[in-house]
């Protein structure tokens, strides 16, 4: 358990009162698991998942008794804990089902807490859109971004990155439905905005020169594909030391590109440096993830510091 | 969840593994090419079975 989490529990145990504890346990943990994971956080997020699940559970026992009472004051920092960890376990292709029953209970609890626009809510359909598009059901996957783009565009005037975003995310969906020109309309879009949002290099830019260059390529625009793949490869190797994921996805179609011209010599390497990196990436500190999943069940001890060896079985 | 945690397993990779194959083909390596898609296919068989 972590030792911040483990002080808050110890501070409170003379007066046990559970929904107070949970809620502050939530507070923490909301804190120390990160929002949007990106691969160096997957060893602090393996390390937290177990603890997180757990109380995840109770926390959503307590909200059901609030509901009960029809006591007001509903935590809006549970459902922002339950879409981290459903990006986690998307990110990190752990289990994609679950990460979409955590986006959808996150995005019921949104629904509950607020009858208006919300900044996070509309995160969590864009995070709820991803899983649906990885299932194949692209229709709701553009219902939700649709959704999610135009909560945006309320809360926001003019350029904006969620909006950005959300356009790109849509063009996605488009493209899957066979929309080719609406979602080139869209990627173009959200390229541009993304570029007179920022200067140089940045993750956003080389995602839509990413998802218009897979556009492109299948309506057919081959050259301009490449250069726009070689364009976001060359940014996220500026942007990224090391392994990640978007590094891989443009070696991958930086190879797409190769093949069209039959250079297949050239493919291959790039090919084959993809597949190294996400074998190294994917393969990650699995062993621990998998026992931390593996310890959701059991009790936690507080460490050797504690004379009394108390069971905070709560979490 | 354990059975695929154990065996590294990931659409990514396995979309990798497919890809090379297809290199490799087209460089007339067709043993090595059917040894990746293969390994592919059954990755993939996994990822459907864990869903």
């Amino acid at each position: 358990m972590h030792r911040l989490i483990q002080a808050v529990a110890l501070d409170h145990l003379a007066e046990p009162d559970r929904e107070q504890h949970i809620t502050k346990a939530v507070e923490l943990m909301v804190e120390l698991f990160p929002y949007d994971t990106q691969p160096d956080q997957w060893p602090q997020c393996a390390q937290l998942l177990a603890h997180a699940q757990t109380l995840i559970d109770h926390a959503r026992a307590v909200e059901a008794k609030r509901i009960r009472r029809q006591d007001a004051g509903q935590d809006p920092k549970l459902p922002r804990l339950v879409t981290s960890v459903g990006i986690y376990l998307h990110s990190r292709g752990l289990d994609s089902r679950l990460a979409r029953q955590m986006h959808e209970q996150a995005l019921f609890m949104y629904q509950q807490l607020y009858e208006g626009d919300h900044p996070d809510m509309a995160h969590c359909l864009v995070w709820l859109a991803i899983d649906l598009r990885e299932a194949g059901e692209h229709e709701r996957a553009r219902d939700v971004d649709e959704q999610a783009l135009a909560t945006r565009q309320r809360l926001y005037r003019g350029d904006q990155s969620d909006v950005a975003m959300s356009l790109n995310s849509l063009a996605i969906d488009l493209r899957q439905l066979g929309q080719h020109e609406r979602s080139r309309e869209l990627a173009e879009r959200a390229l541009a905005m993304r570029q007179r949002l920022y200067q140089g290099d940045h993750r956003d830019v080389a995602m839509s020169l990413n998802n218009l260059a897979v556009g492109l390529r299948q309506l057919g625009a081959h050259v301009r594909a490449r250069q726009l793949d070689e364009q976001a490869l060359a940014m996220r190797q500026r942007l990224y030391q090391g392994d990640h994921p978007e590094v891989a996805i443009s070696l991958s179609n930086v190879a797409v590109g190769l093949r069209e011209i039959e250079e297949y010599r050239r493919a291959r390497e790039l090919d084959e440096q993809a597949l190294a990196m996400r074998q190294r990436l994917y393969r990650g500190d699995h062993r621990n993830v998998a026992m931390s999943l593996n310890n959701v069940s059991r009790p936690w001890r507080c460490g050797s510091g504690c004379t009394n060896a108390i069971t905070l079985t709560w979490l | 969840m354990r059975q695929r945690l154990y065996q590294r397993d990931h659409p990514d990779v396995a979309m990798s593994l497919n890809n090379l194959a297809m290199d490799l083909r087209q460089l007339g390596e067709h043993e090595g090419a059917r040894e990746l898609a293969g390994e592919a296919l059954v990755m993939r068989r996994r990822l459907i079975d864990s869903q």
